[in-house]
C-alpha cells in the first residue's frame, strides 16, 4: 500500500537506471523524477506513479508485449515502446 | 465544519478560482428542465455508472455532447423532500489533463462551457471514488475541487472493502475535506439514501472541497501566466483552467486562450513554466507530486487495512494471463461470443425477415389495385423498416457481451493478450472484439468500437471493421463459388479438383478483408491521422461479478440508439433507393419486352408469332390457368421485370458506369448488380436474378441462375464468367463498402466526412482488387 510506503525513497539505494521496458517480470523498480514532457509519464503520474514509488512488473503478455505493472495497489498495462521512455532505478 | 471548508476552498486566494467569469453561476435560461443539475464525476471502473443506474434507472436520456462523439447520459432523480434534480453521468476519466475528448468534455461541462449548448454547469458534483484505491481516485477529486463547485464524495464499493478487511474513517475524511463523505455500495444499494440526503445538503449549503495549497513556484507560474494575458482573455478563464495549460503541454484547454497570439502564448507559457523550474521543481511532475503529497496528508490515519490476503484478482490473473491457459481461455471465450452473434442471432434475424416478408405479402395483397403504391409500401417502406430492424439482434447480443466483458474486468485482460497483434498498425488490443464481430456484421462491430478510449485508435478500428467478411457477403461467395466450380469442372485440368478449389477460394475470401484492412489501417495511422495517439496505458481493474441490470440497460440503450439515430436515416435512404430501382417503369419498355419475348419464344417453338400471341393472351386472361399457362405468364413477367430493371435509373446508371467496370471484366449485368447492391451486399443475388430474367426470388443456390451465368457471353462470344472475373467479383464484394446501414452507422459513430472517406476508399480498393484479378488472371 502506497499510503503506508511514504518513505519509499529511503528503501532502495540508487543502483543504476534502466528503461521500465527492460525490467524483468517480478522485478521491483522505482521511478525517478523525470523532466520529461512525455504523455506516458504524465499518464503514469496521474495514476500515482510519483518519484520514489515502488513498481513491480506483474505480467508480460504472451507475445512479450505489453507488460502489466503494479503499484499503489493497482495494476496497469503499458506497451513496451511506451515503457521504454520511462527511466527507473532497480531496487535491491 | 462546513464553514472551515468554505474558507479553505480557495487557497489560491483569487476570485476566479471559484467563479468562471465566462458563465455566471446562475444561467436559468440554459437549463432546459430548470432543475438543479448534479454531475457524477470519477475514474473509470469505480462503479460510477452502476451508481448512476441505481439512482436514475430507466428514466435515463442518452444523447451526445455537441460536436464530439462522447455519449451523454442524464436522468431525473427525486430527493427526499420531493425536490427533483437532473443527474448527469460524466465520462469516466483519470485526470482533467484534457488530452482526450472524454477529459475535455468533463472540464468543459464543469466549467460551464457547454451551458449554452444544453449542458449547464452543474450546481453540485458527486465525486465517485473507489474506496479500495482511494489515493489514486482522489487525484481527480482534487483537480475537480479547484473548479469551485460544491461537492459530495461518494466512497463506492464499500462492500468489497469490507470483504478485504479495509475500514475507512469517513468522519475524519469529512472533517479534513470539508464536504460530506458517504460510504456507498451501488451494487448492494447501500448508502444510497444517505447519498441523496448529502446531495440535498450540499445543494443547500454549497460545501466545497479543500484544495491543494500550491507551493510558491506554482503560484508564481500562475501569476505570470495570468499577468501576461489580455484582460479580455483573462476574464474568460479560471485559475484551474490556466493551471491545466501550465501543467499539461498537450492540454486541449489551451484553445481557451484564443484571441491571443499563438507565439506570444508559447513564450508566456515558457516563462510561466520557468518559474516552477526556478523554484527547483519540475513542471512536468510537480502537479502530481504536490497533489499526491496533499492526498497522503488527507488520508493519513483514515484507512485501516486488514490482514493482507491473496485476492481473487491475483489468482484469476495468474490463470487468465498465463501464456497457455490464458490464451486458450481467450479464444474459447471469443469463439463463444462469435458463435452467439453469428449462429444464435440468425434465429431472431430469420423471424424478423419472416415477419416483414409475411407483412409485405399480406399488405401487398390488399394493394393489388395500384402496383406503384404496392411496391412503395412493400419493397420500399416495409422492406426498409425490416432492413433496419434485422441488425438489432446482432447489436443487442454484441453489446450484451461487451457489457459482460467490461463489467467483469476481462476486457482489459483481452486487450492485454491481443495488443501486440494489433498495436503495430495503429489499432490496439481493444480492436479485437469489434473486428471479430465484424465477421458476423459490421454494424455492431463499428458500434462496439466505442469501448476504445483513444479517438484515433477508435477511428482506425471503425475504418477497419467494414473490411471483415460479414454474413451478408456469404451469399455472394456461395453464388460465385458455385459458378466457379461449374466453370472449373469444364476445364479438364481442374475438373477433378473443382470442388476443393472452390472451397479453398471460399475460405480465402474471409482472409482478403483482414489482409487489406491491416495495411490500410497502418497507412492511416502512419500518414493520415497525424494527431498523436494517446499512449495505451490501461488500468486492469479488479475482477467483479457483472451486474445484469447494468448490462441489460446498456444493451437496451444501444439498441434504442441505433434504431432512433441510425435507423431513421437508413430507412429514409432505402426508400430513395427503392425509387431509383422502380422508376421510370414505362409501359413502352414492358410492351417492347413482351414483343421480344413473343418473337423469341415463337421462333424457338416454331409457331407463327400471331399464334403464340394468342396463346399468351389466353394464358394471361385464363381464370383458372393450367400449370403450363402459369409458367408462361411467369416467364413473361420476369422478362418485363428484367427490362424494367435495365431501364430503371439504377440500371441506366449501371450502363453509364459500365466503362469503369470494363477493366474488371464485368458486363452490364454484373455492373448493375454491383451498383444495385450498394444498399446491401446480398442484393446482388436477387438483382442478378432479375437481370437474368429469372425473377427476384432466386437465391444463391438456384441452379437456373448458375446455368444462366455460366452461359453469359460478351458481344464477341467469349464467356463473361471466367475464373479471374469470378474471383474478381468476390474480391470486389469482400472489399467494397456496399452497405447503406454500415455507412450510416460509421457516420453516426464518427462523422459524415469519415463515412464518405470509408465508402470511397472501400469502393476504390474493391475496384482495384477486381481489376487486378481480371488483368493478372488473363495473362495466364
Amino acid at each position: 500500500m502506497c499510503v503506508l510506503n511514504l518513505n519509499c525513497e529511503e528503501i532502495g539505494f540508487s543502483q543504476h537506471m534502466i528503461p521500465l521496458s527492460e525490467a524483468k517480470i517480478g522485478q521491483r523498480v522505482q521511478v525517478q523524477n523525470l523532466d520529461a514532457d512525455d504523455p506516458v509519464y504524465q499518464r503514469l503520474l496521474a495514476f500515482g506513479l510519483t518519484p520514489g514509488v515502488e513498481v513491480r512488473i506483474a505480467h508480460v503478455a504472451p507475445l512479450g508485449d505489453p507488460i502489466a505493472i503494479s503499484f499503489c495497489s493497482q495494476k496497469v498495462m503499458i506497451r513496451r515502446a511506451d515503457a521504454a521512455r520511462v527511466m527507473v532505478e532497480e531496487i535491491n | 465544519m462546513e464553514k472551515i471548508s468554505e474558507e479553505n476552498s480557495c487557497r489560491c486566494g483569487k476570485k476566479h478560482c471559484c467563479e468562471d467569469a465566462d458563465v455566471p453561476e446562475a444561467v436559468p435560461a440554459a437549463k432546459p428542465s430548470g432543475l438543479p443539475n448534479v454531475a457524477l464525476v470519477g475514474n473509470a471502473n469505480t462503479g460510477k455508472t452502476t451508481l448512476f443506474n441505481s439512482l436514475t434507472g430507466l428514466r435515463q436520456h442518452v444523447g451526445n455532447y455537441p460536436g464530439v462523439t462522447v455519449t451523454k447520459y442524464s436522468g431525473p432523480l427525486k430527493l427526499f423532500h420531493g425536490e427533483k434534480i437532473e443527474l448527469t453521468d460524466l465520462p469516466g476519466i483519470y485526470s482533467l489533463a484534457a488530452t482526450s475528448k472524454d477529459e475535455r468534455v468533463v472540464i468543459d461541462v464543469l466549467s460551464g462551457r457547454l451551458a449554452k449548448k444544453g449542458t449547464p454547469r452543474p450546481d453540485a458534483i458527486v465525486c465517485v471514488v473507489d474506496v479500495n484505491n482511494l489515493q489514486r481516485n482522489l487525484f481527480l477529486a482534487t483537480q475537480v475541487a479547484e473548479l469551485g463547485i460544491p461537492m459530495v464524495l461518494a466512497l463506492n464499493q464499500i462492500d468489497m472493502a469490507r470483504r478485504d478487511g479495509l475500514t475507512v474513517n469517513t468522519d475524519l475524511l469529512r472533517e479534513r475535506l470539508g464536504i460530506p463523505v458517504i460510504a456507498v455500495s451501488a451494487r448492494k444499494g447501500e448508502g444510497i439514501d444517505a447519498l441523496k440526503q448529502a446531495i440535498a445538503d450540499v445543494l443547500k449549503n454549497g460545501n466545497k472541497m479543500k484544495t491543494v495549497s500550491w507551493n510558491a513556484g506554482t503560484r508564481k507560474a500562475l501569476e505570470t501566466l495570468r499577468g501576461g494575458l489580455s484582460e479580455e482573455v483573462s476574464k474568460r478563464v479560471s485559475d484551474a483552467e490556466l493551471q491545466r495549460v501550465i501543467f499539461d503541454v498537450a492540454s486541449l484547454v489551451a484553445n481557451r486562450l484564443k484571441g491571443e497570439d499563438i507565439e506570444y502564448i508559447g513564450e508566456l507559457l515558457k516563462k510561466s513554466r520557468a518559474c516552477i523550474r526556478e523554484a527547483g521543481e519540475n513542471p512536468h511532475s510537480t502537479e502530481a507530486i504536490q497533489r499526491y503529497a496533499f492526498i497522503k496528508e488527507i488520508l493519513a490515519g483514515t484507512l485501516h487495512h486488514g490482514k493482507e490476503r491473496t485476492t481473487f484478482t491475483s489468482v484469476f490473473d495468474k490463470l487468465l494471463l498465463n501464456r497457455v491457459l490464458g490464451v486458450v481461455f481467450f479464444f474459447a471465450a471469443m469463439w463463444g461470443v462469435f458463435w452467439c452473434i453469428y449462429t444464435l442471432a440468425a434465429f431472431p434475424m430469420d423471424w424478423i425477415d419472416g415477419w416483414f416478408g409475411a407483412l409485405g405479402e399480406s399488405v401487398g395483397a390488399k394493394l393489388e389495385g395500384s402496383p406503384m403504391f404496392q411496391s412503395l409500401v412493400v419493397d420500399g417502406i416495409i422492406a426498409g423498416v425490416g432492413g433496419v430492424l434485422v441488425f438489432l439482434p446482432q447489436i443487442l447480443i454484441l453489446f450484451f457481451f461487451l457489457g459482460l466483458l467490461e463489467s467483469t474486468g476481462y476486457m482489459a485482460r483481452a486487450a492485454f493478450l491481443m495488443d501486440k497483434l494489433f498495436g503495430w498498425c495503429g489499432l490496439n488490443g481493444k480492436s479485437f472484439v469489434p473486428m471479430l464481430s465484424g465477421y458476423a456484421c459490421g454494424i455492431p462491430g463499428i458500434m462496439g468500437a466505442r469501448t476504445i478510449e483513444d479517438p484515433k485508435t477508435r477511428l482506425a478500428t471503425i475504418l477497419a471493421v467494414p473490411f471483415m467478411s460479414c454474413g451478408a457477403r456469404m451469399p455472394v461467395y456461395v453464388l460465385m463459388c458455385g459458378v466457379l466450380q461449374r466453370v472449373l469442372a469444364q476445364n479438364p485440368s481442374y475438373a477433378e479438383s473443382s470442388a476443393s478449389i472452390a472451397s479453398a477460394v471460399f475460405v480465402g475470401m474471409y482472409l482478403v478483408g483482414v489482409l487489406v484492412a491491416v495495411p490500410v489501417s497502418w497507412v492511416y495511422t502512419k500518414f493520415i491521422l497525424k494527431s498523436k495517439a494517446a499512449p495505451f496505458v490501461l488500468e486492469m481493474p479488479r475482477y467483479q461479478l457483472p451486474r445484469l441490470r447494468d448490462v441489460g440497460l446498456r444493451v437496451w440503450q444501444s439498441g434504442w440508439e441505433y434504431t432512433r439515430r441510425a435507423g431513421t436515416i437508413i430507412f429514409a435512404m432505402s426508400v430513395v433507393i427503392w425509387f431509383l430501382t422502380y422508376f421510370p417503369r414505362s409501359e413502352e419498355t414492358a410492351e417492347q419486352a413482351r414483343a421480344e419475348f413473343v418473337a423469341e419464344a415463337a421462333a424457338a417453338q416454331n409457331v407463327p408469332a400471331a399464334d403464340f400471341e394468342k396463346m399468351l393472351a389466353a394464358a394471361e386472361s385464363a381464370e383458372a390457368p393450367s400449370e403450363a399457362q402459369e409458367a408462361l405468364v411467369g416467364e413473361l413477367e420476369h422478362r418485363i421485370d428484367g427490362a424494367w430493371m435495365e431501364d430503371s435509373y439504377i440500371g441506366r446508371f449501371g450502363k453509364f458506369c459500365q466503362p469503369v467496370f470494363a477493366p474488371c471484366g464485368f458486363d452490364w449485368r454484373i455492373t448493375v448488380g454491383v451498383l444495385g447492391s450498394f444498399p446491401a451486399r446480398e442484393l446482388i443475388v436477387s438483382t442478378l436474378g432479375i437481370t437474368y430474367k429469372l425473377g427476384g426470388d432466386v437465391d444463391e443456390e438456384t441452379e437456373d441462375l448458375y446455368a444462366a451465368m455460366e452461359k453469359t457471353t460478351h458481344a464477341d462470344g467469349s464467356p463473361v464468367f471466367t475464373i479471374p472475373v469470378i474471383i474478381g467479383i468476390m474480391v470486389f464484394f469482400a472489399l467494397c463498402g456496399q452497405c447503406l446501414a454500415e455507412i450510416v452507422v460509421i457516420a453516426r459513430e464518427s462523422s459524415w466526412k469519415w463515412a464518405g472517406i470509408a465508402w470511397a476508399q472501400m469502393t476504390f480498393l474493391a475496384w482495384l482488387g477486381a481489376v487486378l484479378c481480371c488483368q493478372i488472371g488473363s495473362l495466364f
